[in-house]
């Protein structure tokens, strides 16, 4: 009987520590602790990241005034449920708040965003290896090259280049990331403090990684700007 | 129950016994000086107590009815306790030192009269003391205060809030060494001031004839209070002093005139202040003030300008205000922006330059974030900026011009909207309306309530070695398929190839069939699909056409082939045995060896 209420006991606490870190952290905000509630949601995070408790988390993170965080928080939400129009809204809104732009995406991204980066690859992989075999088998087995070959050949091409080169594309936005200094800070012309300034990068810009030395990161900005920056200052999404 | 009552009675009246004893004397120390030097008017109150040490109670101020014509300031006290053991027995005493410094204006006798000072419940008298003053020697040497003093030229009169650069100064005779600054103080309740830096500017100067080093550190003074206030800087220091015996005006020891007093000097700490100073602070004037002042005091230039000419409705800009010039930069905020419906604006974020070390000096700026509203040629919002010059005494008032910006539509969608519906049937939503936007500020603030299942964004593909030899097995097989293929082309596309295959096939199918008539014992079918199997299999193996030759063409295309021979015998036989029984109708049973002897032919081929 002692053993079996132990059990239950240790049952009911982990499922507290496990399934009630997201509510918690709700009543936390509710109630104006956002310190805590930052701490409740970050619990979630390592049992699994949705979402939800990202863009929550951006939402604390706002209202204690970090900006930077709050951005990341919220761009990391998109990626995770890109489904969901509020968080694009929302992202949208804090860029607005310290002075940017709000996203637009262009048609690379609007196509390249459909698949994740892993299932590019699978369908490169695919698509390559259908083209090795679509030419390779028709000259080893002597078949004639009728219409239906060729159609297949053009389509497992087609399908391998478009493939190719949008993974190509995915790749290097796993080097984006953002800015999470809560004033706009200097970019350098070489990879130290003292060097003299190329640029400035706001709170919560885009930027993407273009070489790393030492802690420091060579970053071109959503606004154009290039520029050396401590590696601190910066957070990617990936 | 007496004897008790008794012993708490003693034990309360015990305190009544202790009681400590209560002294206390003044003087001046030294009682003679030379007119120029300072002397200490000391306040000393001692108790003393055989029974263990007592606590004092602290003595804030001495009521002197006057200073008998001497100027007394820097008013300090300090303490000390001491045991000493007399004849055995211990005596306890804790004494209180009441400090002032006396300067006389002139040479003379000066006396501050007896009073009474009221402590623990005691009046004490507290005896008339006097200082002689006599006149300086020409020879004698500089006072302490000629020699080290320190120095703040400060102005007369300021405004309230206004911020100036003052120089603190100590300057140090040549013949004083300085081997330390230990503190600094100072006495400015109605202002506030910056601190001293560790490290001072060092100078040379020549002061009333004689040559000092000069320590100078930069200051800010910032009036917090109308009217006369009170400033005074002190600072403690240990310096080595060039040998002078204060008690002789003369500059004689009692002992007569030491060739080394002028060389070995003593070092003391001792404290420097600056002359007693009041400085008119002034309110700064109600009439004229503009709307738009905000405190700022100094001399001051703005410059405004925005990032672009033109924009888009929804997207920011930036209007930028930079304030230049000297003042108290510290006290400006940044001027309203002024409401308009065509803009939202949110609060500016300031960055302040110094271009000097005390920050007096320098620009400091305001970035507005704007939003358009709606498209066309706007106007941005004009920023005003007043300040009071104190030099001129008005106030001064600065206003951006007008920037104009063309303002584009935006081609980007509205923001979603949350709405809210009255539950049942909408029948009279005509007077009603329950649908409310939420704003931007409402929405940033709303959580989401519900954990939806998300997409697995971690690329992990490229970690995976699974991933990489599943699609290398399959290239691999890609490529072991293509050879194949090409095998099989090159086959089909050799006649021989096609003949010994189909041969072949011809062969296990006969020998099939003789394994069925085997079985069923039909000894006709057996021997001649035998002999079938047989031709067919040298057809394949020999790659000629051996189809309907005789035993003699057989055995003789397997001798050239390098046939075992035993290989050979077997055809003869089953041969011979065949035709016996087909043709010379011999009755011939089918035993096992004849079965036997087929197998192992048709193995061997």
């Amino acid at each position: 009987m002692k053993k079996s209420l132990f059990i239950t006991l240790l049952f009911t606490i982990f499922l507290n520590l496990s399934f009630g870190s997201f509510n918690r952290g709700l009543s936390l905000y509710e109630d104006g602790k956002y310190e805590q509630a930052i701490d409740a949601f970050k619990r979630e995070l390592i049992k699994e990241e949705t979402g939800a408790v990202r863009h929550n988390l951006g939402v604390t993170y706002f209202q204690k005034g970090n900006s930077g965080e709050a951005i990341w928080n919220m761009e990391r939400a998109t990626l995770l449920n890109p489904e969901e129009e509020a968080y694009h809204y929302k992202l949208d809104a804090l860029r607005e708040q310290v002075g940017l732009p709000p996203i637009r995406l262009d048609w690379k991204e609007r196509i390249t965003s459909i698949l994740h980066h892993d299932d590019w690859m699978r369908v490169f992989a695919y698509f390559a290896l259908t083209t090795i075999a679509a030419f390779m088998f028709p000259i080893a087995a002597g078949w004639k090259h009728n219409t239906r070959v060729r159609i297949l050949m053009a389509v497992c091409c087609l399908g391998t280049i478009l493939s190719g080169l949008a993974f190509s594309h995915v790749r290097t936005l796993l080097d984006r990331g953002v800015s999470l200094s809560q004033t706009p800070t200097e970019l350098h012309a070489a990879p130290a403090e003292a060097a003299p300034q190329t640029g400035l990068i706001r709170t919560g810009e885009r930027a993407l990684i273009l070489e790393e030395h030492n802690d420091f990161l060579f970053l071109k900005t959503e606004g154009g700007a290039e520029g050396w920056l401590p590696s601190t200052y910066f957070r990617k999404f990936y | 129950m007496r004897s008790i009552y008794i012993h708490l009675l003693l034990l309360a009246l015990l305190p009544l016994t202790i009681r400590a004893e209560i002294t206390v004397d003044a003087r001046f120390n030294p009682p003679r000086i030379a007119q120029g030097d300072r002397a200490q008017y000391i306040v000393e109150v001692k108790e003393t107590s055989s029974s263990g040490s007592t606590s004092t109670e602290r003595v804030t101020s001495l009521p002197i009815p006057h200073a008998g014509g001497l100027q007394l300031s820097n008013g300090r006290t300090s303490s000390s306790q001491q045991t000493s053991f007399i004849n055995g027995k211990a005596e306890y005493s804790v004494t209180q030192s009441l400090i002032l410094d006396a300067q006389a204006p002139a040479e003379g006798s000066y006396k501050i009269p007896s009073y009474t000072l009221r402590y623990k419940g005691q009046n004490l008298q507290i005896p008339e003391v006097t200082l002689q003053v006599l006149p300086r020697d020409a020879n004698a040497g500089p006072t302490r205060d000629e020699m080290i003093f320190l120095k703040a030229e400060l102005p007369e009169e300021l405004y309230i809030g206004q911020q100036i650069r003052f120089d603190l100064e100590l300057y140090v005779e040549e013949n004083v060494s300085l081997t330390g600054l230990n503190r600094f103080n100072r006495e400015a309740d109605g202002f506030t001031t910056s601190d001293i830096s560790d490290d001072a500017e060092r100078l040379t100067k020549m002061f009333n004839g004689r040559r000092y080093s000069v320590m100078r550190w930069p200051m800010t003074l910032t009036p917090i209070q109308t009217g006369a206030q009170k400033i005074n800087f002190e600072l403690s220091l240990t310096a080595r002093l060039p040998q002078q015996n204060t008690r002789d005006a003369f500059g004689r020891s009692p002992f007569g005139r030491s060739i080394f007093d002028d060389v070995f000097g003593r070092s003391e700490q001792f404290n420097v202040y600056t002359e007693a100073t009041e400085i008119n602070v002034l309110p700064l004037p109600q009439a004229n003030q503009p709307d738009s002042f905000s405190g700022a005091i100094g001399d001051f230039s703005i410059e405004v300008l925005s990032d672009t000419e033109e924009g888009k409705v929804g997207e920011p800009i930036m209007l930028s205000l930079t304030v230049r010039g000297s003042g108290n930069f510290e006290r400006i905020d940044e001027p309203d922006l002024p409401e308009k419906t065509e803009w939202r604006s949110y609060d500016p974020e300031s960055k302040f330059e110094a271009t000097d070390e005390l920050g007096l000096r320098g620009s400091k700026r305001f970035d507005y974030v704007l939003i358009p509203q709606i498209p066309g040629k706007l106007e941005l919002p004009e920023l005003s900026f007043s300040y009071f010059d104190p030099k001129k005494n008005q106030y001064v008032s600065l206003n951006s011009p007008a920037l104009k910006l063309q303002v584009e539509q935006s081609a980007a969608s509205t923001a979603p909207v949350v709405t809210t519906k009255p539950q049942g049937t909408p029948s009279e939503e005509s007077t009603l309306d329950l649908t409310r936007s939420l704003s931007t500020e409402e929405v940033l603030r709303t959580l989401d309530y519900q954990p939806k299942e998300a997409r697995n964004i971690q690329p992990r593909i490229e970690d995976d070695r699974f991933f990489m030899v599943k699609y290398a097995v399959v290239f691999i097989a890609i490529l072991i398929a293509s050879v194949f293929l090409h095998i099989r082309k090159t086959r089909r596309r050799d006649p021989l190839f096609a003949q010994r295959k189909e041969a072949k096939s011809a062969s296990q199918k006969a020998f099939n069939l003789a394994q069925k008539a085997r079985s069923s014992s039909d000894i006709d079918a057996f021997f001649k699909n035998a002999q079938v199997a047989i031709r067919q299999g040298v057809t394949a193996k020999t790659g000629d056409n051996y189809s309907t030759a005789g035993i003699e063409h057989l055995c003789e295309k397997l001798k050239e082939s390098e046939v075992n021979e035993a290989l050979i015998q077997d055809i003869e036989i089953l041969f011979t045995q065949a035709d016996g029984h087909r043709f010379g109708g011999v009755d011939t049973s089918l035993s096992t060896e004849t079965c036997d002897r087929l197998d192992r032919i048709m193995k061997a081929l």
